[in-house]
Order: C-alpha cells, then sequence, then structure tokens
C-alpha cells in the first residue's frame, strides 16, 4: 500500500449526498472507495467486513444511530481514522461523535473538493475543532464539572494551550504561530484531546457497566 | 459592742502594755489639756467627778474622780443600780481663762441619754421625752452656752447620762471652748459619724432593695441575692452608727445589732463565693452561712455564761481569715482581676476592722481616725460588688450584642446561600428545559429542512443547476448553522461567537482572496446574553462579514474584540474592519442590509457604528454593554 493512500468507506442515507461523496473519493488521485451503506444494517456489516482506513458515517440513519456504528468501528480497528457526516457540526454531535470515536468532521454541504482534503488531512494527523467544540471541553476540564465529565487522562500543558487558543477562534497556524510550534502539531494536539475525550466515555462505560451488573466484575 | 473581728490576738499584747493613769484627787479644777488654733481656745478635760447617785437632781456629795472618757461604766452601775443605768460626771474650770469669747460645750461618746447643765441651769438634752429609747453614743454635741450663766470664778459643767439595764453606760469626751474652734471640730465629726454614714447606709438599702427586686425577676442569678442580702444586713448591722433613736423594743434591736455582724459577714463571703464562681462554693456557702448561725449561737450562750464573747469574735475572725486563704488561693491560679480586687478590698475590710476594734470602749488602745470606719466599710464592700457585678452583667450585654449581630450574620449568610442555590437551582432548570428545546429544534433542523436543503443542494450540484440556486440553497444553510450556533452554551462569551462565525466562514474569505487578522483580547462574559441575543450578533456580524465579501473588493479584514469603556459603563467592542473600497452610504439596495443590522444593535442595546475609512476600507463597530440589557 502506497503511504498516503486511504481505502475509504461511507455510511450514509440519503443518496444525492452520498453519490457527492463518493464521487469526489473516487476522483481523487490518493483515496479508493472500498464500501458504502445507506443503513444502521448494512452499515454494521460495512464495519464487520473491514477493508478501510477511513469511515465517514451519518449519524441520523433510518433504522439506527450512526453513533453505534462508529464505536464499533473504532473498537474493532483502532488504526483506522472515523469522520462524522453533519450537516452542521452542532456542538453535541459531534462531541458524542468523538466520544464514541470520531477523529473529524464532514460537512454535508460543503463543496466536494474540500471533502477529499478534510480526508487528506485526518490522515496526516490531524483533527479539525470549531472554537465552541474547544471551549466546551475546556467548560467540562474545570474543577467545578461533574466529576463523571472529568477526563480520565488529564490533557497536557501543551494541550491545553492549543485548546484555549483554538477556543478563543485562533485558526491553526495562529495558534501554531503563538506557541512557536508547527500547525500540524497543533492538529496533533486536537487529535490527542479527541482521543482521550474517547478513552474517557469508553471509562465511562465500563464503570457504568459494571455498576449494572453486566459485566460481573 | 463594735466589730472586733480581727487582729485581737495580735492586738492584745498591745493593750497589755498600756496602764490606766491615776487620776488626781483634787476639789477644785479637774485637770484638762488646752489646745489654742487661729480659731480660739479650747479645754478638754482629762478627769472629771463621777457619782451613781439615782436621785433625779445633781448630787452634793459622793463623787469619784476618774479619768476621762470613761466609755464602760454599766458594770459598775449595774452593781450599784437597781433599775436603769444612770451616772453624772461633773467638771469644774475657771471661767476667766476664755475672756470674752463666745463659748460652747463639746461632748461625744456618752450613752446613751444625754442632759447638760452649766452652773446648775440646765441647757441641753439629746432627748425630747422619756418615750424614745435614745442612741447617743456615736453623736457629738455641741451646745452654745449663754455668757450670762459663767461666773468669773470656778464654772461647774455637770452631763448625766442614762441608759437601760442592759445597754452601755459611759461619759465620753468634754470639752469646753471657744465656740468657733469647737464647731469647725464639732461638724467634722458630725459628717463622718453620722451624716455620711446615714446617707450611704441609706442608699445601700435602697439599691439593695432593688438589687433584690432584680432576683426575684431572674431567681438563678444568686449572686444578686446574696448582693441585696450583703446590703441589708450590713444596714442593719450599721444602723446604731446614725440613728439617733431606737426604732423598736430596745433589747431586741441591741440583740440584732450584735448578731447581725456575723451575718453580714457571712453573707458577704458568699456573695464573693458565688461571684467568683469558686469551685465547691455551694458547700463554701453553705459553710459561711453554718458558722454564722454557730457564732450567734456560741455568743449566746456565752454572753449567758461568761459575760464575754471574746471566742465568737476569735471564731469570727477565723471565719473571715480562712475565706481569705480560699480567696487568696484562688486570685492567684486564676490570676483574674477581680479576685485580686476582691482580695484587696477585704483585707482592707479586715484592717478597718482592727481599727473599730482598738476603739471598743472596753479595749480603748486608740481613737484613731476620731471615728468608726464599719459603717462605710459595709458600703464599700456593697458598692464594689454591685460595680463589680454591673461591669459583668454590661459585658454579658455587650456578649449578647456581639453574639445577635453574629447570628443575624449566620442567618444572613444562609438565607443567601440558601437563596443562591434555589437560584442556581432554577438556572439548571431553566438551562435543562432549554437544552430539551434545543435538541428538539436541532432535530426538527437536523432531519426536516435541514436535510432536505442538503440534499436539495446535492441534486442542484449534480445537474449543474444555475450557480444563484446554488448560493441560495447556501445561504440557507448558511443561515440554519447560524441558528445553530446561537444555541450553543457559552455563556454571553462574545469571543467565541465571533471565533466561530470566523471559523464557519475561514474557507469563503480565504476563496475570496481575503486574508482575515484575528484580534482578541480577553473580555467579559456578557452574563445577559441568551439565544436570542446570540442570534442576533452573529446575524449581525455575519451581515457585516457579507458585505465585505461582496461587495468590499479587500485583501484582508480584521476582526476584533476587547473590552471598552463607553459612557462610564464598563462592555465589550467589537470591530469588523476591512481594507476595501469602502461603501457609499446613498445606496439603497445596501441600506437594507445596513438598517437590519441597526435594528440588531439596538435590539442588543448595544452601540453600532459603520464609518468609511481615511485609508480606505469600512469599519463596523459595536459596543455592547456588560450590564444586562434589562437593567438599562
Amino acid at each position: 500500500m502506497r503511504p498516503g493512500y486511504s481505502k475509504v468507506a461511507v455510511v450514509e442515507d440519503d443518496p444525492p449526498v452520498l453519490t457527492d461523496i463518493c464521487k469526489a473519493i473516487e476522483r481523487a488521485e490518493d483515496m479508493e472507495l472500498v464500501d458504502s451503506a445507506t443503513n444502521f444494517v448494512s452499515g454494521k456489516q460495512l464495519v464487520e467486513n473491514g477493508g478501510f482506513d477511513v469511515l465517514v458515517c451519518d449519524l441520523g440513519l433510518p433504522d439506527g444511530d450512526g453513533t453505534n456504528l462508529i464505536k464499533m468501528a473504532s473498537e474493532r480497528q483502532n488504526k483506522i481514522d472515523i469522520m462524522v457526516l453533519t450537516m452542521f457540526a452542532d456542538h453535541q454531535k459531534v462531541l458524542n461523535a468523538i466520544r464514541a470515536g470520531a477523529r473529524g468532521y464532514l460537512l454535508k454541504d460543503q463543496p466536494l473538493e474540500n471533502c477529499v482534503d478534510a480526508i487528506r488531512e485526518i490522515r496526516a494527523g490531524g483533527s479539525p475543532i470549531s472554537p465552541i467544540i474547544a471551549r466546551l471541553v475546556l467548560k467540562q476540564l474545570q474543577p467545578q464539572s461533574r466529576p463523571e465529565d472529568r477526563l480520565a487522562e488529564a490533557l497536557s500543558n501543551r494541550e491545553l494551550e492549543t485548546l484555549n487558543l483554538l477556543s478563543r477562534g485562533f485558526s491553526y497556524s495562529e495558534s501554531a504561530e503563538i506557541m512557536n510550534i508547527s500547525a500540524h502539531t497543533v492538529a496533533t494536539y486536537v487529535k490527542h484531546i479527541y482521543r482521550k475525550l474517547e478513552v474517557n466515555s469508553r471509562a465511562e462505560a465500563v464503570f457504568e457497566a459494571s455498576s449494572r451488573g453486566i459485566l460481573g466484575g | 459592742m463594735l466589730v472586733r473581728f480581727f487582729g485581737l490576738l495580735l492586738l492584745s499584747a498591745f493593750l497589755m502594755a498600756l496602764q490606766p493613769v491615776e487620776a488626781q484627787d483634787d476639789n477644785s479644777n479637774n485637770q484638762f489639756d488646752v489646745q489654742t488654733s487661729n480659731a480660739g481656745k479650747i479645754i478638754r478635760f482629762v478627769d472629771a467627778d463621777f457619782s451613781f447617785s439615782e436621785i433625779s437632781d445633781i448630787p452634793d456629795s459622793s463623787w469619784i474622780r476618774r479619768e476621762l472618757p470613761a466609755l464602760w461604766l454599766s458594770d459598775e452601775a449595774r452593781k450599784v443600780q437597781g433599775g436603769d443605768l444612770s451616772v453624772w460626771a461633773r467638771v469644774r474650770f475657771d471661767g476667766t481663762a476664755f475672756e470674752k469669747d463666745s463659748i460652747s460645750i463639746f461632748t461625744e461618746n456618752n450613752r446613751e441619754r444625754v442632759s447638760v447643765s452649766i452652773n446648775g441651769v440646765d441647757i441641753f438634752r439629746n432627748y425630747a421625752d422619756d418615750r424614745h429609747s435614745m442612741l447617743g453614743w456615736n453623736h457629738p454635741y455641741l451646745i452654745p452656752v449663754s455668757n450670762s450663766l459663767l461666773k468669773p470664778g470656778t464654772n461647774e459643767i455637770v452631763i448625766r447620762a442614762e441608759s437601760g439595764r442592759n445597754h452601755s453606760l459611759g461619759i465620753g469626751t468634754i470639752a469646753v471652748g471657744s465656740h468657733n474652734a469647737l464647731a469647725s471640730h464639732f461638724e467634722s465629726q458630725y459628717f463622718f459619724r453620722i451624716d455620711a454614714p446615714k446617707t450611704l447606709n441609706w442608699t445601700m438599702l435602697l439599691l439593695s432593695v432593688f438589687v433584690f427586686i432584680m432576683w426575684l425577676g431572674r431567681r438563678q442569678e444568686m449572686e444578686l441575692f446574696w448582693l441585696s442580702l450583703t446590703g441589708i444586713s450590713w444596714f442593719v448591722r450599721n444602723y446604731h452608727f446614725f440613728a439617733e433613736t431606737i426604732p423598736i423594743e430596745p433589747l431586741l434591736f441591741q440583740q440584732i445589732t450584735y448578731y447581725s455582724i456575723y451575718f453580714a459577714v457571712a453573707v458577704t463571703l458568699a456573695f464573693c463565693a458565688e461571684f467568683l464562681k469558686l469551685r465547691y462554693r455551694k458547700i463554701i456557702i453553705i459553710i459561711m452561712l453554718g458558722i454564722g448561725v454557730f457564732l450567734c449561737l456560741s455568743r449566746f450562750f456565752l454572753i449567758n455564761t461568761n459575760h464575754t464573747d471574746i471566742a465568737s469574735n476569735l471564731m469570727t475572725v477565723g471565719l473571715f481569715g480562712s475565706f481569705l486563704l480560699i480567696l487568696a488561693h484562688h486570685a492567684w491560679k486564676g490570676q483574674s482581676p477581680e479576685s485580686w480586687l476582691l482580695l484587696i478590698l477585704l483585707s482592707l475590710a479586715a484592717l478597718t476592722g482592727v481599727h473599730d476594734i482598738g476603739r471598743i470602749p472596753n479595749v480603748n488602745w486608740w481613737t484613731g481616725a476620731g471615728f468608726h470606719f464599719q459603717p462605710y466599710i459595709g458600703f464599700l464592700l456593697f458598692l464594689v460588688f454591685l460595680l463589680s457585678l454591673a461591669g459583668r452583667f454590661l459585658s454579658a450585654l455587650s456578649l449578647v450584642e456581639e453574639t445577635n449581630v453574629h447570628l443575624e450574620k449566620s442567618v444572613k449568610e444562609a438565607t443567601d446561600a440558601l437563596a443562591a442555590s434555589q437560584q442556581a437551582q432554577r438556572k439548571m432548570e431553566v438551562e435543562r428545559a432549554l437544552e430539551t428545546e434545543r435538541e428538539r429544534l436541532m432535530r426538527e433542523m437536523h432531519d426536516g429542512i435541514g436535510s432536505s436543503l442538503v440534499t436539495a443542494l446535492a441534486v442542484a450540484r449534480q445537474r449543474k443547476d444555475p450557480p444563484s440556486t446554488i448560493t441560495t440553497l447556501q445561504r440557507a444553510i448558511g443561515d440554519l448553522k447560524i441558528t445553530v450556533d446561537s444555541l450553543a452554551p457559552i455563556e454571553g462569551d462574545v469571543v467565541t461567537l465571533l471565533a466561530n462565525l470566523r471559523h464557519r466562514m475561514e474557507r469563503e474569505l480565504s476563496q475570496a482572496g481575503i486574508t482575515s487578522i484575528w484580534q482578541v483580547e480577553e473580555c467579559p462574559p456578557l452574563d445577559w446574553m441568551d439565544a436570542g441575543h446570540s442570534l442576533h450578533l452573529l446575524r449581525l456580524l455575519q451581515e457585516a462579514l457579507s458585505n465585505v465579501l461582496q461587495h468590499a473588493d479587500a485583501s484582508s479584514i480584521t476582526l476584533s474584540c476587547k473590552s471598552s469603556m463607553r459612557q462610564n459603563k464598563s462592555g465589550v467592542l467589537i470591530g469588523i474592519v476591512d481594507d476595501g473600497i469602502g461603501f457609499n452610504p446613498s445606496d439603497r439596495s445596501g441600506s437594507k442590509g445596513l438598517g437590519f443590522m441597526h435594528q440588531r444593535a439596538e435590539i442588543l442595546n448595544g452601540a453600532l457604528t459603520i464609518e468609511n475609512l481615511v485609508s480606505g476600507g469600512t469599519a463596523v463597530k459595536l459596543w455592547l454593554a456588560q450590564a444586562s440589557v434589562l437593567q438599562d
């Protein structure tokens, strides 16, 4: 497999949107569409079959919650990059997806070339974050937040600094300049932050499960 | 009978050293000391002629010369007289000694009824009739003598003292001399013996009654009870110092006066024990009172057998002394100023007691200050006790006040905390309701209109529909995004709102070749800003950015946000400044958008300015107050 080459799978229930994205991926030289699904059931099959590096997944599927697909995919293969396909990138949906294992998002209305760029970016190790999401994550880290929202693995000082700058509206390159690092490192920090959020949500799930007696621990 | 409760043992040795002076037998003038001052001459008689004759006229014979004062004649009188006791005392002096001065007779310490005559003429008696028993022993008398009664040669003053059979009989001082010289001496003696003790003791009685009434109101304050008893018992004890007549049956009065001293001492000490909250004070008080009763009984039996109560007095000394030891121990251990004060005061009382013992007629070590301290010491004890107690009550009142203030503060804090918690709860409920509503709206936008718009956009792109269609659809989706952002819980953080707008439009701006310059500082959150306000703000800013994109032909846009004062009010200043061609204020198509912007600024209670810069470009500035819109 060529380095930088991506195998992409897409789950999206709206045919015109699915077609748009698939076309964009097929057109790109450095990526390949390996599979696509239009509902939860076939999406589940897609995840079980595997064979992709990138999963682009819609959340509102007619027969189920895309978040669960993301969780399944993330648990099966933690090397893959998962992107949530969202209409508005609104904070609650994106945060939920991140906790399930997503590392980025694609906006459904954005021009096709942007879509491919976003996949390339995430393959290169970076994740996007909006100022509102950055702010919400920061708020979770405050000592007065609910105990269950606190991170199991604390953010490093650099990660916190990054989050701070991004929440205050600085772009990746501006933040990188302020912190005297590369824009790519900033993007990597964001990805680390996402991973820590996911780990936290896993720990919560385990805690919840064990407290309900499912795991019999 | 006076106090002899302290120092009797020590001073008895001193008593032994004093020898009675033999009276000179001289039928003519009596012995006297002469005292001359600016006011005139005074003759103080050192001896007098005495007679125990019971007849009502001055006896002619059987005079016996003896020294003055003769304070203790009752025992002798009882032997020779059947009923009430009486004695005659006669002094003779040469009338020429005073030349033309107006003269007076001064006499004191006579017990009890006194009548005075000069050269056989009655000139004074201290009683009006026979019905009242007199108390003359402590009274000084100044008796002016008409010059016409004086003879050039030997003059004769005769004093008759009368007393009940069970009372004391005695003749005190007799002096004759210049009226002026004697009057000043008389006045000071009268003040210290009668006037001052009378005023102070009646005051004490009044205060005691007041304290007693206070105690009735607060029975648990035993200090009040003992203090009132202290005052009342000292008044009873001291009454005979300043009263002129005996108010009740004389024998009963005498007994009450005698026995009240034990009781007065006992309750005084009881007060001290209670006041200092001595350990085992209940037991101490019971023992004190027990000893008091025992001393009374002891005196009663001793009087009926030995005719002396020296043992009772010694026991009183023991009582007082042992209490002083307890007090000293307490003062030493507790180091409290009150204990030391009381210790000093009681020691002072003991010393003045010794002074008074020295003045007892049948002890007669000294005349001391010329009067008894006892009527003062009772008052002094009472006053100091009262002041100490008042001080304690006042500090207790202050303490209560402080406690009240403290309590009020605590209550206020608790109330505030409760209100804050209720407010927080209400806020949480509102937030939860908002969150529910927000989720419903979002679902609606996602599944309904949003979904349709995105599908439509995809279809339009695939069909290569005219750009205007695609742009319209994109703008509709953009508006929805703005609405979604306005619902985010950002707690009035304008910077985040502006940042998210920039984030949304970054790609559009860069595609139009416009660099965005980001200049934000720390801004205070605008607590009044809710989702509705956020939407107005975002739409206003979006309009400004759209204008730049569509009309300005700019190469850069500066987005700024900083805290700023306006008309002495703190707030936030948002700026969108481009380096384009500026705008034409008279452009009718643009004015509609600007009008909307102004309307939104007004709703936000903000100040919006849009102006062309001299250097080119347009500056849109929006100032928002930090204080609530509603408060304005």
